[in-house]
């Protein structure tokens, strides 16, 4: 449809959309520095070979059924990687397979866009930073730790809110203004 | 599951673990998709309905050994769903990208999974009508936050999860 | 068409490719479930290899244990013989949510090692209480409640007490057994409730015994009677003498036994009693006949002590009032209230044994200034009672917001009040 690929293409390009688009799986999966390094790595690998697939796929079909190849690809890159996690990765795993799983259907709409693999690419190394950014800015300040190992001289200044949900919204929301003005200003 | 606890599951969804404010979910469309009002009755409806055939499903592939396949079962499903409604609503209809990209219908579909039919209902039903007072709250925040006042790295999309998190934190009290 | 089948052949490609994946991965997202249900029993004992589940409370049936209580979740039995852990879900403690942990305990008894898991209350017992458990036997001598959190630790204390309940009965380990003694105290409470306060906490002061029949002494600290743990030939009993000299004997069981003590042991319990039990309930005939007159418009009250025969309770003085040509009882109960400090309260019933007036409360709220957060108005309080009979009665008349330990200092009285009534009723106590 031309509206999703207007959009697609959009998001693409833009930054601050992009980001957006991407807030749902980025403030879920940054409430520590592991779970969103993990998220970062997942949603690259998801985005490139999305972006291969749908690629590849596009050729061959037309019209709407492109839409329901973008589904089933990324929601079966994104089961793989789930899978994988759950295994391999059983503590990070509760907290960031539904969002990993929500970044695949909107990963879907990235894929649309006209540019391709590149544009992927760079969306999710976007994506990554933004959310790393803001699992180190919530994680320092607000559980006073890095990675989970605890830092001496945080002890006393915690700021709890920020590992919740108000925090992740309004750290994720100050991490969009930054990158995003940062963009605007190049 | 008694009458009493399925008032606290509709109640519960819709404002104290309420998808959006507590765990993210379909913050992007439903701040995109204020203006409409047919988007939030159409998602409701939508929610509901897709919540209820993906538990449906669950069972069937818990049964079958292949709970694996559940993200890309719902996603399916979601898009056949919305596909529907769009056709269903024909003029009225909130736009296709709107709706299918609302991360809320995955959520509730992978939160409800493991619960009975009735509790997953519930569930959907106190989700739909939270979010649906979010999306009103949400449409006059927008209208407020067009505000010249507002520092230019942080207008439009930025300032908006910024009110987002505020009202979250209101929330976060329960 | 040919869309159709371009959807189709990719969506098989990912799902065969998520069944191979799954052959890998669900083996390894199997153990880690597994792995995951083991994990707080290493906890609580690290040296395990590996466990076995002997119990499980969501399978109960299956495993076919006798006797195990509902705090015990699960039972696991480490493979290399370090002995037995359990996982323990407390009864509600202070905020009425669970308190879980895993306790460790080796083959012959004794308690190796404690895991908390979950603690969801707003007061602390402190990290290290549970660990003050380990070295413990079954008999659980020595286990200590924390002061101030005593609903959470005692809460603690009764589901570790079940896992040895449960170990035992099944003949898992070889449970120590309580002495006489120890279960004695702790049943006195269920036949003489006038010893413990409203949470069932004992509350008495111990005495030595006379270094005869009576072993030892303890002196429930609202005066309402002496407990008396005596030793007749081999057996050990609890004998209660209250103030009116009536004396109820309870065995290790629980069960309340007559004829089992020698006369000679019944007078010495009485001894004791008239020589440790000192309270008076002061000018309470007068303020019953006051209560009396005013009710009856008469001028003639006269008090009449009664016998409080078979009343064990907080229950501590009883009289048979009559006034203008009706009949009226008063009743003088000594709670534990507000830090279990006692509360005095007397209250007269009708002929009937419905509540006419509530004379006297001392003190209702305890340290007025410390503790302003309650909120009490005396007069209808207190008339919110008259009325009420032991059937219309619900607890819900004494409490007083804000001040729960009062309240059920109050209801706990005047349940106690009621009940008296009844038994002097049945037993011929009363006149009318």
């Amino acid at each position: 449809m031309n509206e999703m690929k207007k959009f697609g293409s959009a998001a693409a390009a833009n930054t601050g959309l992009l980001l957006f688009l991407a807030a749902v799986p980025a403030m879920g999966a940054s409430a520590d520095v592991g779970s969103a390094l993990v998220m970062g790595v997942c949603v690259f690998v998801l985005a490139l070979l999305t972006a291969l697939v749908v690629c590849a796929v596009r050729k061959v079909l037309s019209g709407d059924a492109v839409i329901a190849a973008a589904v089933i690809v990324a929601a079966g890159f994104a089961s793989l990687l789930v899978m994988l996690l759950r295994a391999y990765l059983p503590a990070v795993y509760p907290t960031v397979w539904m969002y990993l799983a929500v970044c695949a259907v909107n990963m879907m709409l990235v894929s649309q866009s006209e540019q391709g693999l590149a544009q992927a690419v760079r969306a999710s190394l976007i994506f990554l930073g933004a959310v790393v950014l803001t699992a180190v800015i919530r994680e320092v300040l607000g559980a006073g730790s890095f990675a989970g190992v605890a830092l001496p001289f945080m002890e006393g200044y915690k700021l709890s809110i920020l590992t919740q949900a108000p925090g992740g919204f309004i750290v994720f929301a100050l991490v969009m203004a930054v990158l995003g003005g940062a963009k605007k200003g190049e | 599951m008694t009458v009493k606890e399925l008032l606290l599951v509709i109640l519960s969804a819709a404002v104290a673990d309420n998808l959006v404010l507590s765990g993210y979910f379909g913050f992007d469309s439903s701040v995109l998709g204020a203006n409409k009002k047919s988007f939030s009755l159409c998602l409701g409806a939508v929610i509901i309905v897709s919540t209820l055939i993906c538990n449906l499903l669950h069972g069937i592939l818990v049964s079958m050994g292949v709970e694996y396949m559940e993200i890309m079962v719902f996603a399916l499903v979601i898009l056949v769903v919305c596909a529907i409604a769009v056709k269903l609503m024909g003029e009225k209809a909130p736009s296709f990208a709107m709706l299918t990209l609302n991360s809320v219908l995955l959520g509730v579909a992978l939160t409800g999974h493991s619960m009975g039919l009735a509790e997953a209902l519930c569930y959907a039903l106190g989700t739909a009508i939270g979010f649906w007072v979010l999306l009103e709250v949400f449409a006059s925040l927008r209208l407020k936050l067009n505000n010249p006042n507002v520092p230019k790295a942080f207008k439009g999309m930025p300032i908006t999860v910024l009110a987002a998190g505020i009202i979250a934190m209101a929330i976060y009290a329960f | 068409m040919k869309n159709i089948l371009v959807l189709l052949l990719v969506a098989v490609i990912f799902v065969g490719a998520m069944f191979g994946l799954n052959t890998v991965t669900g083996p390894i997202i199997y153990e880690n479930e597994v792995a995951a249900v083991f994990a707080p029993l290493y906890g609580a004992m690290p040296d395990a290899q590996g466990f076995n589940v002997v119990y499980d409370a969501a399978d109960a049936a299956s495993y076919g244990l006798v006797d195990v209580p509902e705090t015990v979740v699960g039972i696991y039995e480490e493979t290399s013989g370090l002995g037995y852990a359990l996982k323990l879900s407390t009864t509600k403690g202070y905020t009425g949510e669970a308190i879980e942990f895993a306790l460790a305990v080796d083959n012959g008894g004794i308690i190796t090692g404690t895991n908390l898991t979950a603690y969801p209350e707003s007061k602390d017992f402190g990290a290290d209480y549970p660990a003050t458990y380990i070295g413990l036997d079954g008999t659980l001598t020595g286990a200590e409640l924390v002061s101030g959190v005593t609903y959470s630790s005692s809460a603690f204390k009764n589901a570790v007490n079940d896992a040895f309940t449960a170990l035992g009965a099944n003949e898992l380990v070889t449970v120590a057994k309580k002495s006489d003694d120890q279960l004695l105290l702790e049943q006195i409470a269920s036949v003489y409730p006038g010893i413990a306060n409203s949470s069932n906490i004992l509350q008495y002061e111990q005495l030595e015994g006379d270094g005869g029949a009576i072993v030892t002494m303890f002196k429930a600290l609202n005066g309402s009677g002496l407990a008396c743990m005596v030793a007749e030939g081999d057996a050990s009993y609890m004998a209660v003498v209250n103030l009116s000299d009536d004396v109820m004997v309870m065995n290790t069981a629980g069960e309340i036994v007559t004829d089992v003590l020698s006369a000679e042991t019944v007078e010495l319990v009485k001894a004791a009693g008239k020589a440790n039990l000192d309270y008076t309930s002061g000018k309470a005939n007068q303020r019953f006949e006051k209560a009396a007159n005013a009710l009856a418009g008469s001028e003639d009250a006269a008090a009449v002590q009664l016998p409080l025969t078979g009343v064990f309770s907080t229950v501590t003085d009883a009289f048979e009032v009559t006034a203008g040509g009706q009949t009226f009882y008063g009743f003088v109960a000594c709670s534990y209230a507000y830090n279990n400090e006692i509360m005095e309260l007397m209250y007269l019933l009708d002929a009937n044994g419905a509540i006419a007036d509530v004379v006297r409360i001392n003190p209702i709220i305890f340290h007025e200034e410390y503790f302003s957060d309650y909120e009490l108005d005396k007069d209808s309080y207190f008339t919110g009672f008259n009325g009420l009979t032991g059937e219309t009665f619900t607890g819900e008349q004494a409490l007083i917001t804000g001040a729960t330990m009062s309240g059920n200092g109050v209801k706990s009285a005047v349940a106690d009040i009621f009940a008296a009534f009844n038994t002097l009723k049945e037993n011929g106590g009363l006149s009318a």
